[in-house]
C-alpha cells in the first residue's frame, strides 16, 4: 500500500509491511503500532524517532520477532519470515543484530568480554573454541577496548566501554543491519561522541545499515539517511532525514524540530512558543477519533477531527500523514 | 617476510595483552580464601563430613558396643570424649550421629532443591494459572506449623532415617520454589536473555547457559543456609522424642540424654552439642561467604 520513498534496486533488506501490534491491557486494548510501513534497503540507514510510548520500542521487537504482530509482514532479504519457527529464524536473525540501550543490563554477567563478544558464534556453531578467541580479540580491536579487557567481566568496564563491547558482541556474526535502540542516550555526552563515530566509522569500513532508535534528533541526522517519526503508534512523516530536516511538514515534527536547543552566533535558538507544544498526548489505550494529534496541534481543522490523514506523498518526497501538511507549513 | 614478521610480532603483542586467564576454580578458591569467615566455615563443614563420611575408619570402637566396665567416664586417652550410660564411646557414637544429621541435612535438602527447582521454575516459566496454582500450593504448605507436620509424618511412618529425611523435607521445599521462581523471573525479563534470544540461541540454551547460571547464586546460598536448618529440625524431633530408633546413633537423641545428666557427667552433653554447634556454624558461616561471593556488584 505504502512504498518507500526510496525504490530499491534490489530486494530491500528488511522490510515492515503494514505492522499492527495490538496488546489487550486491562484498560483495554493498546494499539502500540498502527499498519506501520518501513524498508531498509543496503547503505541507506534508517531513523525512527518519537517520544516514549510512541511505539518504536515496540516495532523493533516485531522486527527482531521477539513479538509476532498482529497484523502484517516481517521480510528479511525478500523473504517473508512472519510466521517462521525459531530454528527456521536462526539464519534470518544473524543478518539483523541489536544493540540494547542500558549495555550493562544486556551483557551475560557471567561471562569474561571476549565469552560475551563471541558468544553469538557459539550460539550459531560457526567457529571452534580457538577461532572464537581469535574473532573476539580481532572484534575487540575493531571497536577500541583494550585487549587487557579480555578476561574482565562486564561489570568492571565502564558505560562507554560496556557498549563497545555489546557493538562488537553484536558484529561477531557479521550482519548486514545493526539496530540501535537508543545505543547511545545512556552514555555520558563526551562517550556518546566517542561512541558516535566508532558507530559512524564501522558504518564505512563494514558497509553496516543502521537503524537507530533515538529521541535524539541530531545523532538521527548524523547516522540515518532515511528518517520516519512516529506519534502514537503511527508514522506521521517518513523521507529523507536532509529533506525532513530542512522542510519539516507534520506538525509534530516540525515541533520536535524546533524544540532542539542549538547555539547560535549570540545565544541559543529560543524555544518553540507554547501553543507548537502544548496540549496532552491522548491514552494510547484511548485513541481519540480522527488524527491522533489533534489534541496537540495548532493547526487542527474540521477533517482532522473527523478522518485519520494517511501517508501522502508530498512534493519534497517526504510522505506525510496530516490533512493540512501544505497549508500548516505555508503557516509557519 | 617482512609482513609476516609484523604480523607475527602483532599476534605476539596480542597474546602478552590478552595474558593468562585464572581459571574459574581458581578464581573461586582465591575469592573464598580472601573472605576468612567464608573459610573458617568450609574448614568446619569439610571437618564435619569428614567425620561423618568415615565414620567406620575414624572411630575407634564400633557405636553399639557397650562396655559395662567403664561406664559415665570422663573423657580420657581410650575415650576421648567420654562414654555415656551404657559404656558406649561418645566420641565414636557423635561421628555416626553425625552421619544420621548429614544424611538428613543433605538429603533434605536435596529432596527440596528438586522439588523446589521444578515448581519454581515451572511457575515462572508457564506464568498465567500454572503460576498461580503452583504459588497459591506452596503458600497453603507454608502455612502449616511446620514442625508439627514432621511429627505426625514420622509418628505415621515410622522413626527411620528415610522417613526422618521426607518429614523434614516435607514443608521446607517451599522456600526453595520462592528462591527459584524469583531467581527465574528476575533473570528471564532481563536484558541479556532478550539479546540472546535475538541472537537466535534456542529454549534449552537459554536456560541452560544464560538463565540457570545467573540465577544460581541466591539458590546455593539458599541451600547452605537450608542444610543447618534441616539439621536443626532433625535434632527438634529427636529432642521430643521422635528421633531415630536405637541403637543407631542420632545427635539429637545424645543431646537430650546428655541434658538429662548434665549435673553429674557434663562431657556427655558437651561432647554432642559442641559438635553440633561447630555443624550449624560451619554452615551458616559458609552460606555468608557465598552470598557475598555472588553478590556480582562486590566481585573483584
Amino acid at each position: 500500500m505504502i512504498q518507500s520513498v526510496f525504490q530499491p534496486d534490489d530486494t530491500p533488506i528488511v522490510k515492515l509491511e503494514n505492522i499492527t501490534k495490538r496488546f489487550r491491557t486491562s484498560r483495554g486494548d493498546l494499539l502500540a503500532c498502527n499498519d506501520i510501513t518501513v524498508q531498509v534497503d543496503k547503505g541507506i540507514s534508517l531513523g525512527v524517532v518519537g517520544e516514549s510510548g510512541s511505539g518504536k520500542s515496540t516495532l523493533i521487537k516485531t522486527l527482531q520477532l521477539l513479538e509476532r504482530p498482529t497484523k502484517g509482514n516481517v521480510w528479511i532479504g525478500g523473504q517473508n519470515v512472519t510466521l517462521y519457527s525459531e530454528k527456521r529464524l536462526k539464519p534470518f536473525r544473524r543478518r539483523i543484530q541489536f544493540v540494547a540501550q542500558d549495555p550493562y543490563s544486556s551483557l551475560f554477567p557471567n561471562m569474561t568480554i571476549a565469552q560475551n563478544i563471541s558468544e553469538p558464534l557459539y550460539v550459531h556453531g560457526i567457529s571452534d573454541k580457538k577461532e572464537r578467541r581469535d574473532k573476539a580479540a580481532e572484534l575487540m580491536e575493531l571497536v577500541g577496548i583494550s585487549l587487557s579487557y579480555f578476561h574482565s567481566f562486564p561489570h568492571e568496564l565502564s558505560g562507554g566501554q560496556q557498549q563497545r563491547v555489546a557493538i562488537a558482541r553484536a558484529l561477531a556474526l557479521s550482519p548486514e543491519v545493526l539496530v540501535l535502540d537508543e545505543a547511545v542516550s545512556s552514555l555520558d555526552v563526551s562517550i556518546q561522541a566517542q561512541i558516535l563515530n566508532l558507530l559512524q566509522r564501522l558504518k564505512k569500513d563494514l558497509g553496516l545499515t543502521y537503524i537507530f532508535i533515538s529521541h535524539n534528533l541530531a545523532v538521527i541526522r548524523l547516522m540515518c539517511e532515511q528518517l520516519a517519526v512516529m506519534y502514537l503508534g503511527r508514522v506521521v512523516e517518513q523521507g529523507n532525514s536532509d529533506e525532513v530536516f530542512r522542510n519539516p511538514l507534520h506538525p509534530y515534527t516540525r515541533s520536535l524540530i524546533a524544540a532542539i536547543p542549538a547555539f547560535t552566533n549570540n545565544g541559543v535558538t529560543p524555544l518553540p512558543s507554547e501553543s507548537l507544544l502544548g496540549g496532552n498526548r491522548p491514552s494510547a489505550t484511548d485513541l481519540p477519533k480522527g488524527c491522533a494529534y489533534q489534541t496537540r496541534c495548532p493547526f487542527a481543522t474540521e477533517i482532522c477531527f473527523r478522518e485519520e490523514p494517511k501517508l501522502e506523498a508530498m512534493g519534497n518526497g517526504s510522505l506525510v500523514a496530516c490533512h493540512n501538511a501544505m497549508s500548516a507549513s505555508d503557516n509557519a | 617476510m617482512n609482513r609476516a614478521m609484523s604480523l607475527n610480532s602483532v599476534i605476539g603483542n596480542r597474546e602478552q595483552l590478552i595474558g593468562a586467564r585464572a581459571s574459574s576454580w581458581r578464581r573461586m578458591w582465591s575469592r573464598l580464601t580472601k573472605n576468612r569467615k567464608a573459610l573458617i566455615g568450609a574448614i568446619m563443614v569439610f571437618l564435619i563430613v569428614f567425620l561423618a563420611v568415615f565414620a567406620n575408619w575414624i572411630s575407634p570402637y564400633a557405636y553399639q558396643q557397650a562396655d559395662f566396665t567403664s561406664l559415665n567416664q570422663g573423657p580420657s586417652l581410650s575415650h576421648i570424649l567420654g562414654t555415656d550410660s551404657l559404656g558406649r564411646d561418645l566420641f565414636t557414637r557423635i561421628n555416626y550421629g553425625l552421619r544420621s544429621v548429614c544424611i538428613v541435612g543433605f538429603g533434605a535438602e536435596f529432596v527440596e532443591l528438586t522439588v523446589g527447582v521444578m515448581v519454581g521454575a515451572l511457575a515462572a516459566y508457564k506464568g498465567g494459572w500454572v503460576d498461580n496454582v503452583l504459588m497459591r500450593l506452596v503458600d497453603a504448605v507454608a502455612s502449616f506449623p511446620s514442625f508439627l507436620i514432621s511429627m505426625i509424618l514420622v509418628t505415621m511412618m515410622g522413626r527411620i532415617l528415610p522417613v526422618m529425611l521426607l518429614a523434614v523435607a516435607a514443608t521446607s521445599w517451599v522456600g526453595m520454589a520462592r528462591v527459584v521462581r524469583s531467581q527465574v523471573l528476575r533473570v528471564r525479563q532481563t536484558e541479556y536473555i532478550q539479546a540472546a534470544r535475538s541472537m537466535g540461541a534456542s529454549s534449552l540454551t537459554i536456560i541452560l547457559r544464560y538463565i540457570l547460571p545467573n540465577a544460581m547464586g541466591p539458590i546455593v546460598v539458599a541451600v547452605s543456609f537450608g542444610i543447618p536448618a534441616n539439621m536443626m529440625a532433625e535434632a527438634g524431633l529427636s529432642l521430643v522424642g521422635l528421633g531415630i530408633n536405637p541403637p543407631t546413633p542420632d545427635l539429637g537423641v545424645m543431646i537430650s540424654e546428655g541434658q538429662q545428666s548434665i549435673m553429674s557427667y557434663p562431657w556427655q552433653l558437651i561432647g554432642p552439642v559442641g559438635v553440633f554447634i561447630i555443624a550449624l556454624l560451619g554452615f551458616t558461616f559458609l552460606g555468608d561467604g557465598l552470598r557475598d561471593m555472588f553478590d556480582t556488584r562486590s566481585r573483584r
